[in-house]
């Protein structure tokens, strides 16, 4: 009874689903969901393997040296 | 009352630099640009650093440093400094999202549809989606109410299920326009303040 109902509703979309569901596949709405939130958790977990650029670690080992050669310096404002 | 106790500088160094490929993941995915992301993580050392008697011991520094990132990134474009758009770099990496019996979702085209939001949408969808954070750290993080966070969230998932769903990608993509979910959000947000 469900999937005759879910058949309906599906038919009664109109020509242009038809025709788009021919060239596409029916993708339900939990599984877009689904695949963007892998989609997000992945694309942010790659960076996080990626190793640190130089240039970056560089400025990691110049922090200490700046702070005690440039002690009188004005702090940045975080709130910017 | 005592005072909130800062950390030791080398403790401070060693949570920062825990915290840098977070930051590169959050900087990359608001910019949409890898080079950019870097920039924006450097000056964000730089700040922290500045400001590290600021950092309360035992909070997060991962949230913090967010804030100081995401306060540059947005300063910045109000100034042009920076810019976001889509890394041709980033699309050239078509990495996919495992899903069984599904076509790949590309994540260059993810990193594309990331771009069609408004910045505050992208940043929510970041954070809470990609980055795993609560609603109500990803607000304290973007300075917004929870309910404005929700439905920030909410908004950016259904433009970019609709997005990816019909490959509809615009160049009208800088994310300024919307003005309807701005003020809709407010709304929210005051509503939230009086019943919470």
């Amino acid at each position: 009874m469900a999937s005759k109902d879910r058949d309906k509703a599906v038919s009664s979309k109109g020509d242009d689903n038809r025709k788009r569901s021919k060239d596409m596949p029916v993708k339900s709405k939990d599984d877009m969901q689904q695949r963007l939130g892998l989609g997000l958790k992945n694309m942010y977990l790659n960076v996080l393997d990626e190793p640190l650029p130089d240039d970056i670690l560089a400025l990691l080992d110049q922090l200490d040296v700046d702070d005690e050669d440039d002690s009188e310096t004005g702090r940045t404002d975080v709130d910017e | 009352m005592s005072k909130p106790r800062a950390l030791p500088a080398s403790q401070f160094k060693q949570q920062l630099t825990e915290a840098i490929p977070h930051l590169r993941a959050f900087g990359r995915s608001l910019s949409g640009d890898r080079d950019v992301a870097d920039d924006l993580v450097q000056d964000t050392l730089l700040k922290a650093w500045a400001a590290r008697d600021r950092f309360i011991a035992g909070t997060s520094m991962r949230a913090w440093t967010f804030v100081i990132l995401r306060n540059t990134f947005f300063s910045s474009m109000r100034r042009k400094k920076f810019s976001a758009n889509y890394d041709e770099l980033v699309a050239e990496r078509i990495l996919s999202a495992p899903a069984p019996q599904q076509e790949p979702l590309h994540l260059a085209d993810l990193q594309r549809g990331l771009m069609e939001l408004s910045d505050d949408q992208r940043e929510a969808i970041i954070l809470v989606g990609a980055g795993g954070y609560s609603y109500e750290e990803a607000a304290e993080i973007a300075n917004c109410a929870v309910g404005t966070m929700k439905s920030r969230v909410s908004r950016a998932r259904k433009t970019l299920e609709s997005i990816l769903e019909e490959g509809r990608f615009t160049s009208a993509s800088d994310g300024h326009g919307d003005l309807t979910a701005t003020a809709l959000e407010n709304i929210i947000g005051a509503v939230e303040k009086i019943a919470p």
